[in-house]
This record gives C-alpha cells, sequence and structure tokens, in this order.
C-alpha cells in the first residue's frame, strides 16, 4: 500500500512541477503538456521495478491509453504539417 | 473494488478533470490550468486502475489467516519437541518449496533424498533417525504467481524478494542481498513484522525470512538454512546457510 502510495503522490509532484515549469517557460500548447504528462508517467512506472505484477499491468493500461493520446497528437500535427 | 480509496480518488479526480480542464481552457482562456486538468485525469485513471491490484481480502484478514496457520504449526512443533532449524528445500516439478525440519540435528549437512513425498514426514537419508517434518512455510506460498526462475542464480533474488516483500505485500521498504562462498546475507529495511524469540521463529524462522529462504533455496536450486536472524538499526539481517 505504501509502495502505490509514493507512487501516486510522487507522481502529483511531478505533474505540478512540471505544470509550473513548462507555465514559467510560457509554453501555451496544451498537446506538450500532455506529451510531457506521458513521458513522466512512462517513466516513472519503469523506475518502480518493485510493483507486483498486477500494479505493472494496471499501469500499463493507462501507459497504453495516455499513448494513444500522444499519437493523435502526433497524427493532428503532421496532418497539419502536411496540408500547409 | 467500488471500496477501495484508490478507486474513489480516482474517480473523484476524473470527474473533477473532465469538468475543470474545459471550464479553464473555454471560458478562462488558461492553458495551464487547462493542463492541470487533464493532468488531474491521469492521476484519477493511475488511482483508479491501481485499485484492482489490491488483494480483495483485508489486511486484518489476511493477519488472522497467517497467525492461526503459526500458532497451528508452532502447537505441533512443541508437542513432538522439535527444536532443530528448518532447511528450506527447492520446490521439486510444479511443486512448492518446503520445509524439511529434521528430527535429529546429526548428519543434516548431507541430504540423500532427491525427491520427497507429498506428506508430512519424510525420510532424508538411509539413517534409522533421517526423519524429518515436511511442511509449507509462509515462504512457500509467497512464491505462487512470481516468477522465480528454478536455478535462475543469485541475480534474480533482489528483484524476486522486492517485488514479493515491497511490491506485493508491502512488509518492508527495500531489501539488498549479498552473497558469500556458502552464505547469503539479506538486509530488508524497515519490516512491518517484528522478530520474536519464539518456538516457531526459531525453527522455521519468521515470515520475512521464511520468504527469503523460500526465494533463496528455489533461485540457487540448493537447500537453505536460516542460521541467524537479528534486528539490526536499519531493519532485519537474515544470514542463509547455503547447503549442497
Amino acid at each position: 500500500m505504501r509502495l502505490l502510495n509514493s507512487f501516486i503522490a510522487i507522481l502529483a509532484v511531478i505533474f505540478s512541477l512540471i505544470t509550473i515549469i513548462m507555465a514559467s517557460l510560457s509554453v501555451n500548447d496544451l498537446s506538450a503538456y500532455f506529451t510531457v504528462y506521458t513521458l513522466a508517467l512512462l517513466v516513472l512506472t519503469t523506475l518502480y521495478v518493485s510493483l507486483s505484477e498486477k500494479a505493472r499491468r494496471a499501469l500499463s493500461a493507462v501507459g497504453l491509453v495516455a499513448f494513444a493520446g500522444f499519437m493523435v497528437i502526433v497524427v493532428i500535427e503532421v496532418v497539419e504539417i502536411i496540408s500547409r | 473494488m467500488v471500496k477501495s480509496p484508490y478507486y474513489k480518488l480516482g474517480v473523484i479526480l476524473i470527474v473533477s478533470g473532465a469538468v475543470l480542464a474545459p471550464v479553464f481552457y473555454l471560458i478562462l482562456d488558461s492553458v495551464p490550468l487547462a493542463a492541470l486538468g487533464i493532468s488531474m485525469i491521469t492521476l484519477g485513471l493511475v488511482s483508479a486502475m491501481l485499485a484492482s491490484s489490491r488483494p480483495p481480502i483485508t489486511p486484518e484478514a489476511s493477519q488472522m489467516m497467517l497467525l492461526s496457520g503459526i500458532q497451528n504449526l508452532a502447537a505441533l512443533l512443541e508437542e513432538l519437541g522439535l527444536r532443530n532449524r528448518a532447511i528450506y528445500m527447492p520446490a521439486e516439478g510444479a511443486g512448492r518449496p518446503r520445509a524439511l525440519i529434521p528430527l535429529s540435528d546429526d548428519n543434516i549437512n548431507h541430504i540423500e533424498a532427491q525427491t520427497f513425498p507429498e506428506r508430512l514426514i519424510a525420510r532424508y537419508g538411509s539413517n534409522p533417525e533421517d526423519i524429518g517434518l515436511l511442511v509449507t512455510t509462509p515462504g512457500s506460498i509467497s512464491l505462487d504467481g512470481v516468477g522465480v526462475e528454478p536455478g535462475g542464480g543469485y541475480a534474480q533474488i533482489d528483484g524476486v524478494l522486492s517485488q514479493i516483500i515491497v511490491g506485493t505485500m508491502d512488509l518492508a521498504d527495500s531489501i539488498s542481498s549479498n552473497l558469500f562462498t556458502d552464505k547469503l546475507v539479506v538486509e530488508i529495511k524497515k519490516p512491518r513484522f517484528e522478530y520474536q524469540n519464539i518456538w516457531f521463529y526459531r525453527c522455521l524462522g519468521s515470515p520475512l525470512a521464511s520468504i527469503v529462504a523460500s526465494v533463496a533455496s528455489q533461485a540457487l536450486l540448493k537447500p537453505v538454512r536460516i542460521t541467524n536472524e537479528e534486528e539490526t538499526k536499519k531493519g532485519l539481517k537474515v544470514e542463509l546457510e547455503i547447503m549442497e
């Protein structure tokens, strides 16, 4: 339970820090925020090696959803570039 | 799953994020705040999904079952007057690893039997006194569903122990081990179980030491014996003798 608590707490802190840093850099693109959140989630999941198989599977599912969102962003950007 | 606090937290975060993100983006025209809403949804998804990884029974129920099992086994050991330290044997085939408690400490360094019957009382040598009790320990059960490659070697011990003790059971903060020629020393930081100087622990080791011994025996594919278990400033130090 403590491991999962620390995972959620650290993820919340990382998301907040990302938002603060990117806002202070005047980043005004929502897809950029989402991309960095996805990367942070995937990296943190990889770093937590002690997670049980069940927890890892659950996080992989979320990572997959986030990655799908990231791919949608990439496709939209590519379409925009091509249509110019 | 519905009653899990992780699930409740997840639902609250997802709903709040889904409401706040469009409000911040469309009405307040603030991208950073809208991004914060998206991060709430992501965090909510993580929390809700992690709820499914928690066991369906409460820790209190698990503790009750563990204690009743330990007390029954302790009563049996006391009744039989067994004081010898158990030898953790690697699993045979698809079975579970078990612990052999010899009736006599003589000739225990040489276990002749290659396989053991699925019985409580087993013979491990050719001498008449080479008899012991074969019991399933908390460590034996802990290996269910964990990928320990039999004979996979020392390299996998730390990872498997962390997965079981820290990740799945949440019984300690971290694990580290050192292998010597015929000895394995494992340090468990901030264990949630206290070592007790009782008959059962002296014979089979504490539940944590039992898990360590079962994993080591399975990974090294050799019988192991808990030679020492002591509380340190950092936590619990378990020393195992690796037998041939």
